[in-house]
Parts: structure tokens; C-alpha cells; sequence
């Protein structure tokens, strides 16, 4: 079945000062990048084509990454990578994207109709994490980096917890919202980005927050990053510049398949390190934690 | 000996720090970083080189007396062995 092109949706994002154009029939995307429409004739940092499929192929190339989302280098015709999904018997591809190795233009094609064990359009929701993935390779040749952290918006100061996975990042940015009579913000819950804007480091939310679905288009300058660490008493205690590097380094998405983007993301950190206060917080789940955090930023 | 294909060593915030490139990572366990020394060396071992050889450019650069310097660039291979970086 041919597509029919006449139908697409083209509409622009603006997501961290980052201009994305992206043409799709997918209402899924179109409703998840909505807070972020913007009305503009500026040229976009990135384009993507969404398109659904009957029938995908699995791409040639070299595989370079393979756990659960395979990546396969592209040399001939097109330099950049393959980037896809298949269903969970490995028999087809569910979503599939093609991107150029800047990041700035990408075909995304889906396989219509897939759903998974709950009935989600799982192969719709994959195309968006796509976008999201050609989102932060692409904001790094913008002066812009996407760290795997709970961000938020507190009297016009920008907080990043960040920790490894099942710390409680999530569960300390809602004890700011319920702490603060919802006057604090969480501005994404999974992955916001940080950007120079002027020469100030900023906070941004951003549409991927993971399974949370927790963001809102809003930024503002960082105050400080807190990593976050277990413990039975609450403790907060400034890092050393070399400390929060290897703290917050793990943390960043940072582009390992590729050493000149690697050098453009870590120059990046190192300015942002050097930058802004970066805190480890020894913490319970509980009001003190986030009064001892305050205590810092907000004195 | 030799450092495998597949590592960058760069300075970032006032350290020397090894990252995997182009391996299957998407977000890092863990960070190997690098003594003054250590870069010194690992550097040289970007390309193929004796113990011989990094013990002579160890001591043309590093006031550093000869049984010490040894003893820590066998150390320092040791050490990258275990991780396997070493070829």
C-alpha cells in the first residue's frame, strides 16, 4: 500500500531550543509533542518522517549495539545508522528508524496495527522513543546534553537528582511537589536536558520521561545536581569537581558509539561540572531529606 | 603489547578517565580513571611497545628512579590486564 503523503501532519517542536520538524498520521506522537507545537518558519536541527508499514525488512550493516533496541552502521548509499526493534518472538520488526550520522534527518517507519500483551500500539510508542533518541544524539551538536535524572522547577531554580536506576530519583522529586504544595515542578522524571542557553546552564523538560509520563514544557537555570544515594540518615555533602564527574558521568547519555561526538558531549559535562554545584545526598524517603537539600540551594 | 581497539582515554574535570567506545553501552556502570602516570603510559601503549620501551620513555620524561618506574609500569599493565584491555 502506497502512502499517502497528502495526509501527513507536519508540525514543529521546540524541545531545549532544539527545532524538531516531524511529519507523521500518528496521533500517539502528535498528542505526546503537543505541549512542546510551536508556530515558526525557523529552519529545524532535525527533521523526522514517521510513517506506518505493513511489512518492514531487517536492515544490513554492522551491528554496533544490540539489547533489546539494535543499532547497525550504514555506509552505502547513506552514512549514518539503522536503529530498530523487533517483536518479542524476534520474527518481525516493529519499529524501524534510518538516520543520518548528524542526527538532523531521520525515516521512522512502524508496523501498523502492533500492539502488545495490554493492547498498547507498542510499534507507535517505539517511534516516539526513536524520536527521542535522535533528540538527544542531536543535541549534542547543539551545546546540549540528556541526563538520566528527575529534574525540577523550584522558585525559579532548576534541581537535577540523578542516581542509578531504583535509587528513588522519581520518588524524591514527588516528596518536592507534595513538600512544597505543588509549587515545585518536576519538569521531566526520566530524562530532562541541559543546555547552555547565553552561557547559562539550564534544566529543560522534555516529552520522554520513560514509563513515568511525567513532564511539562518548561525550563529554567540549574541551581545545583544532587546525586542520590540510600541511607538511614539524611546527609548532604558538596562533591569535588573530579568527584562529581564520576558521579554524574555514568548518568549522561552519552554518545559511546562515536569518538568525535564523544569528545564535542564530554567537553560539554566538563564545562556544565565546573559550572554548577554538584551535591551527593545520602537520603530517606522522607520531608527531611528534601529540607536538607534546600538548605543548600535555597539559603 | 598494546591497548585493544575500542578505548579513549581523554582529561575531563581535572582526571584522566578511560571511556569504552563503540561497545554495546548505553549508560556506564562504572569509570576508569588514570593516574598522571597511568595516561603517561597508557598513551604509549596506543601503539605497540615493550616494557623495555615504556620504561625508557617513562625515565627520558619522569625524574624517577629506574627500579621504582619498573615496578609501577608492571604494576599499571597488571592492572589493565584484568580488565582486559591489553593485548
Amino acid at each position: 500500500m502506497r502512502h499517502d503523503r497528502e495526509m501527513d501532519c507536519i508540525s514543529k517542536y521546540k524541545i531545549a531550543e532544539d527545532l524538531i520538524e516531524i511529519r507523521t498520521q500518528s496521533r500517539y506522537i502528535a498528542d505526546r509533542m503537543n505541549p512542546f507545537l510551536v508556530s515558526t518558519q525557523d529552519r529545524p536541527d532535525m527533521i523526522a518522517k514517521v510513517y506506518s508499514r505493513q511489512k518492514l525488512n531487517i536492515p544490513d550493516g554492522k551491528v554496533i549495539m544490540d539489547e533489546y533496541i539494535t543499532w547497525t552502521k550504514q555506509r552505502f548509499p547513506w552514512n549514518g545508522y539503522s536503529i530498530f526493534t523487533k517483536n518479542r518472538t524476534n520474527e518481525r520488526i516493529l519499529s524501524l528508524m534510518n538516520v543520518d550520522s548528524e542526527w538532523t534527518k531521520s525515516k521512522i517507519h512502524y508496523s501498523e496495527g502492533e500492539k502488545d500483551d495490554l493492547g498498547l500500539d507498542v510499534a507507535e510508542y517505539l517511534s516516539f522513543h526513536f524520536i527521542g533518541i535522535m533528540f538527544r544524539n542531536n543535541i549534542i551538536n547543539n551545546n546540549g546534553l540528556v541526563v538520566h535524572a528527575s529534574a525540577i522547577k523550584y522558585r525559579n531554580k532548576g534541581v537535577i537528582f540523578s542516581a542509578p536506576s531504583g535509587t528513588g530519583k522519581s520518588t524524591h522529586a514527588k516528596l518536592w511537589e507534595d513538600y512544597s504544595g505543588g509549587s515545585a515542578t518536576v519538569l521531566n522524571d526520566d530524562s530532562p536536558a541541559i543546555k547552555l542557553i547565553s552561557g547559562v546552564p539550564y534544566v529543560f523538560g522534555t516529552p520522554w520521561s520513560g514509563s513515568s509520563d511525567k513532564f511539562i514544557n518548561a525550563a529554567s537555570p540549574i541551581a545545583a545536581i544532587v546525586i542520590l544515594e540510600q541511607a538511614d540518615i539524611n546527609s548532604i555533602m558538596p562533591l569535588s569537581i573530579q568527584q562529581s564527574m564520576l558521579r554524574l558521568m555514568p548518568r549522561c547519555l552519552l554518545p559511546y558509539y562515536n569518538r568525535e561526538m564523544m569528545h564535542v558531549a564530554l567537553n560539554f559535562l566538563d564545562r556544565i561540572i565546573k559550572e554548577v554545584p554538584v551535591y551527593i545526598l545520602k537520603c530517606r524517603p522522607d520531608y527531611h531529606s528534601v529540607e536538607k537539600v534546600m538548605e543548600y540551594v535555597y539559603k | 603489547m598494546r591497548i585493544k581497539e575500542g578505548y579513549m582515554l581523554r582529561q575531563i574535570a581535572d582526571s584522566w578517565i578511560v571511556v569504552p567506545i563503540g561497545q554495546r553501552v548505553v549508560e556506564l556502570n562504572a569509570i576508569m580513571t588514570l593516574s598522571e602516570t597511568g595516561a603517561f603510559l597508557w598513551q604509549r601503549l596506543e601503539k605497540d611497545i615493550s616494557i623495555e620501551g615504556l620504561l625508557q620513555q617513562l625515565l627520558l620524561d619522569y625524574e624517577v628512579d629506574e627500579v621504582i618506574a619498573r615496578s609501577d609500569i608492571e604494576e599499571f599493565i597488571e592492572s589493565i590486564r584484568q580488565y582486559g584491555i591489553i593485548e
